[in-house]
């Protein structure tokens, strides 16, 4: 029969060295794991290798982890700062890949949302979930850094904001600020243009 | 409820429809065993980044500035001879020694002294016959005591 264990009681345990129960940690947050860097990262092998790294901090830093805290959180902060260095640094290496000969595909910028599946959509409505979608991850990648972070770890993510704010280690008040700019600039810029070209569309309809 | 505040519905109907995109099963397949890979090869080394080389130039400068006042101010200014530190730390007045002088205020001094002394001997001794004069007094003075006993 499979237990489910808590997060304490598998935290206790590979605190005394059990790798085991630090596998079970690991397979319980791992995909989570792997889309907060995604958020950061915007590329898919990166954000697998950053998380990787945020579990072997973690493991390594447990003594330093305090049991009133929430493990979950605290994994996450660790795999956002892991993600964010690994963004910098691949950063400024892209300062100089314009003198370099060699190109990988591993640091470039990919897709990070989908649509989600339904069957009573018409190929139309297909098309056009899909064009929304591109619309909506080029508003999302103009907005700031840390609005960004805010609007994908909330409504993306699915984290509570008190959870963004111990994860970004920023005020409460802090995340709410910026979800309120980032969601009037998405507004700002994926709305106008859909009520111009509706407008757009009733004009030429009238003419 | 706090932290449920409310997002436009239009941006909402969007946001509903997409989700973030997930790992492929395929890709996390060996995600553990990379993991235990990372933590079997030991903690990963910390990064070096600003704060470490910022951290590296304030000692550097601390260092300099300590080498600056223990071996090259102390030399340049030159303390004060007369005044020495006693054993409590606190400083005592001038020490009855005399100043040190230069080579040039030495044989300033010398040839003034000599200068002197030679119009001294001159005042007492006079010319050549008074010089003579003392010799022959010394004479008698000499024999006369001899003679008394």
């Amino acid at each position: 029969m499979d237990i489910v264990q808590s997060d304490e009681l598998l935290v206790q345990k590979a605190r005394q060295g059990n790798r085991d129960a630090f596998g079970v940690l690991v397979r319980r947050y791992q995909t989570q794991a792997v889309l907060v860097a995604q958020s950061v990262l915007k590329n898919m092998e990166l954000a697998k290798d950053a998380s990787q790294n945020a579990f072997a901090k973690a493991y390594f830093g447990l003594s330093k982890f305090r049991q009133d805290a929430q493990f979950k959180t605290w994994l996450f902060r660790i795999v956002f700062n892991e993600a964010t260095d690994v963004y910098r640094k691949e950063k400024s290496r892209g300062l100089f890949k314009f003198w370099s000969a060699r190109e990988t595909e591993e640091g470039e910028e990919e897709s990070i949302l989908e649509v989600i599946p339904s069957n009573n959509r018409s190929p139309r409505e297909e098309f056009e979930v899909q064009e929304m979608k591109e619309r909506l991850e080029r508003a999302i990648n103009q907005l700031p850094a840390r609005e960004r972070e805010v609007f994908l770890l909330r409504y993306l993510n699915g984290f509570e904001i008190s959870g963004v704010a111990e994860t970004l280690g920023i005020a409460v008040g802090t995340v709410k600020a910026h979800l309120a700019h980032g969601t009037e600039k998405l507004k700002s810029i994926l709305l106008v243009p859909a009520k111009l070209r509706s407008e757009g569309r009733n004009i030429q309809g009238g003419d | 409820m706090a932290n449920q505040e409310p997002l436009a519905p239009e941006l909402e109907q969007l946001i509903k429809q997409v989700k973030l995109k997930e790992p492929s099963k395929e890709r996390m397949t060996d995600y553990l065993a990379g993991v235990n890979a990372k933590i079997d090869r030991g903690a990963p080394p910390t990064s070096f980044g600003f704060p470490q080389v910022a951290v590296i130039l304030a000692v550097g400068l601390v260092m300099a500035g300590l080498a600056y006042f223990y071996w090259i101010r102390p030399s340049s200014v030159g303390a004060d001879p007369r005044v020495r530190p006693q054993e409590n730390g606190q400083a005592q007045g001038p020490a009855p020694t005399t100043p040190s002088l230069s080579i040039e205020e030495e044989m300033a001094v010398l040839e003034a002294f000599g200068e002197e002394y030679d119009s001294e001997i001159q005042d007492l001794l006079g010319d050549d016959e008074t010089l003579e004069e003392l010799a022959q007094l010394d004479e008698i003075e000499f024999f006369l005591p001899s003679k008394a006993f």
